[in-house]
C-alpha cells in the first residue's frame, strides 16, 4: 500500500471497534469520496477547539454553558453525578432523569494515583451551597473505586445537609436471576427498596 | 498452542482496556503479581460478572502467552470483602495498600509471604483494623516479606541501644557515634517498629501507638521502600 492510504489505515485502526480490514475499506470509501473525506477531515481538525467543558457541570459545550444547563426546563434542584462526560449521554438516553449534573473527571484511584482533590468534589459542594440543590444522585461505576469515590463525596457533602442518593446496581435487566453473579446479586440486594 | 494455567489471587488494579476489555493484576501465591486480560470484561453481559474487582479473591484459569498479556478465561470469586464499604477510610487504606503491593512487588516471582499479608491485610480492615495502624502495619511487613526487613535491634555497628538514627541505605539503625547523620529515632519509635513485624495484623491494635509515633514510623519505612526501590 502506497505511504498516504498506509498512513490513514493506521490511524483509522487505532479508532475504537476498528480492525486493520475495516480500516482499508473506510480509507478506500473516502478515497472515492472526495466530498465526504474533506467534511470528515474539517470535523475532526476543528473538533479540539469548538468543544469545551461546560463551566458549570463538565458537560461537553459548545459555549460557556452545555445544552442541559442552559435549558430552564430542566429540574435545577437534583443534580446527577458521573465520572465522565460521555456518561451524560447514557442517562440522557434513558429519558428517565430531568435534572442537572456535575462531572467529576474520573474516579479515586490509589493505583493510578488519582486522588478527591484531582477531582471536581470541590466544585460540587460549592455547587450544592450556591444552587440550592436538594438532591445529588450519584451514578458511578459499581465497583470499590466507585465506591470509594461516592464515600469521599458523602463525607464531603455531609456538612451541607443535602440528600445524597446513588442509582440501583444489580441484575441487568432482561437476564435471569439465576445466571447472576454473587456479587452483582448481593449489590442487588443490599440495594432493595421498599414497595 | 496456548497452554492453560491456574491459580488464586487478590486483585490489586484494574484498569479498562479498548473498548470493552479490563486488565486485572492479582496477587498469587504461585505465580507473584500476575496481569491478565479479561476480554469484554465491561460488557452487562460479560462472563465474569462482578468477580473482577478490587481486593476479591479470586480462583482464575488463564491461557499463558509468551508475547503480549495472559488471557484470563474463567474467573470465579472466592472470597469478597463487603465489610471494606461500610467504612471509607477502610475502604481507602485497603486500595491503599493494594496499590503498593502492586508498585513494590515484582511481576511473575512466586511469593507466598506477600500474598498472605495482602491477605490477611484485607480481610483485617473488613473486620474493623482501625486503618491508620493497618497502613502502617502493612507496609512494614510487605516489607519483611518482600526480603528488605529492617534491622531493629539496635546499632547496626556496635549494637548500642541508645541514640539510634535512621540509615535505609544500610538497611537500619545507627547510633551516632557509628553513623550519624541520619534522622534521629526515638527508642518509643524503632521499638514499636520491631513490634509492628512480628504482630500479626489482628493483634497490632494491643500495641496502642499513638497518632504521632505511627506518622513517625510511616514516615521511617517510606523512605526505606524508596531505597529499596531504587536497587
Ligand atoms: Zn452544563
Ligand atoms: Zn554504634
Amino acid at each position: 500500500m502506497i505511504p498516504p492510504l498506509q498512513e490513514l489505515v493506521t490511524s483509522l485502526s487505532k479508532l475504537p471497534g476498528i480492525g486493520r480490514r475495516s480500516a482499508e475499506r473506510i480509507a478506500f470509501y473516502l478515497l472515492a469520496k472526495p466530498d465526504e473525506a474533506r467534511r470528515l477531515g474539517e470535523t475532526t481538525s476543528s473538533l479540539q477547539e469548538k468543544v469545551k467543558a461546560c463551566g458549570r457541570c463538565g458537560n461537553f459545550a459548545t459555549g460557556e454553558l452545555c445544552p442541559v444547563c442552559k435549558d430552564n426546563k430542566r429540574d435545577s434542584s437534583t443534580v446527577c453525578v458521573v465520572a465522565r462526560p460521555w456518561e451524560i449521554q447514557s442517562v440522557e438516553r434513558t429519558g428517565e432523569f430531568h435534572g442537572l449534573y456535575h462531572v467529576l473527571g474520573g474516579l479515586v484511584s490509589p493505583s493510578a494515583g488519582v486522588e478527591p482533590d484531582d477531582l471536581a468534589v470541590d466544585h460540587l459542594v460549592r455547587r450544592v451551597q450556591e444552587e440550592h440543590i436538594q438532591e445529588v444522585l450519584l451514578a458511578l461505576e459499581p465497583n470499590m473505586e466507585g465506591d470509594l469515590t461516592g464515600m469521599h463525596i458523602v463525607r464531603k457533602l455531609r456538612p451541607t445537609g443535602v440528600r445524597v442518593t446513588q442509582i440501583a446496581q444489580g441484575i441487568p435487566a432482561g437476564r435471569d436471576l439465576d445466571s447472576a453473579d454473587e456479587v452483582t446479586l448481593g449489590r442487588a440486594l443490599r440495594g432493595r427498596v421498599q414497595l | 498452542m496456548a497452554t492453560l494455567d491456574r491459580d488464586e489471587g487478590v486483585v490489586l488494579t484494574m484498569r479498562d482496556y479498548a473498548e470493552t476489555d479490563r486488565i486485572i493484576t492479582l496477587l498469587t501465591p504461585g505465580h507473584g503479581k500476575l496481569s491478565l486480560l479479561a476480554k469484554a470484561a465491561r460488557r452487562a453481559t460479560s462472563r465474569f460478572g462482578g468477580a473482577l474487582d478490587l481486593a476479591n479473591r479470586l480462583q482464575v484459569v488463564y491461557y499463558v502467552r509468551r508475547k503480549g498479556l495472559h488471557l484470563l478465561r474463567e474467573a470465579s470469586l472466592v472470597e469478597s470483602s463487603p465489610g471494606l464499604r461500610e467504612d471509607l477510610d477502610r475502604l481507602d487504606a485497603a486500595l491503599w495498600g493494594l496499590a503498593l503491593a502492586d508498585r513494590v512487588l515484582p511481576a511473575e516471582s512466586p511469593d507466598w509471604a506477600s500474598y498472605a499479608r495482602v491477605r490477611s491485610y484485607v480481610s483485617s480492615l473488613a473486620g474493623g483494623l482501625d486503618p491508620s495502624l493497618g497502613r502502617v502495619a502493612f507496609s512494614l511487613q510487605l516489607l519483611v516479606a518482600a526480603g528488605h526487613r529492617p534491622r531493629l535491634e539496635g546499632c547496626l555497628a556496635c549494637g548500642k541501644g541508645e541514640e539510634l538514627t535512621w540509615h535505609p541505605e544500610r538497611g537500619g539503625l545507627l547510633c551516632r557515634q557509628c553513623g550519624g547523620g541520619g534522622a534521629d529515632v526515638p527508642p518509643k519509635v524503632w521499638k514499636s517498629m520491631s513490634a509492628l513485624t512480628r504482630f500479626p495484623l489482628t493483634r497490632a491494635g494491643r500495641l496502642r501507638l499513638d497518632a504521632s509515633t505511627l506518622s513517625h514510623i510511616m514516615g521511617l519505612v517510606e523512605g526505606f521502600w524508596g531505597h529499596q526501590l531504587q536497587r
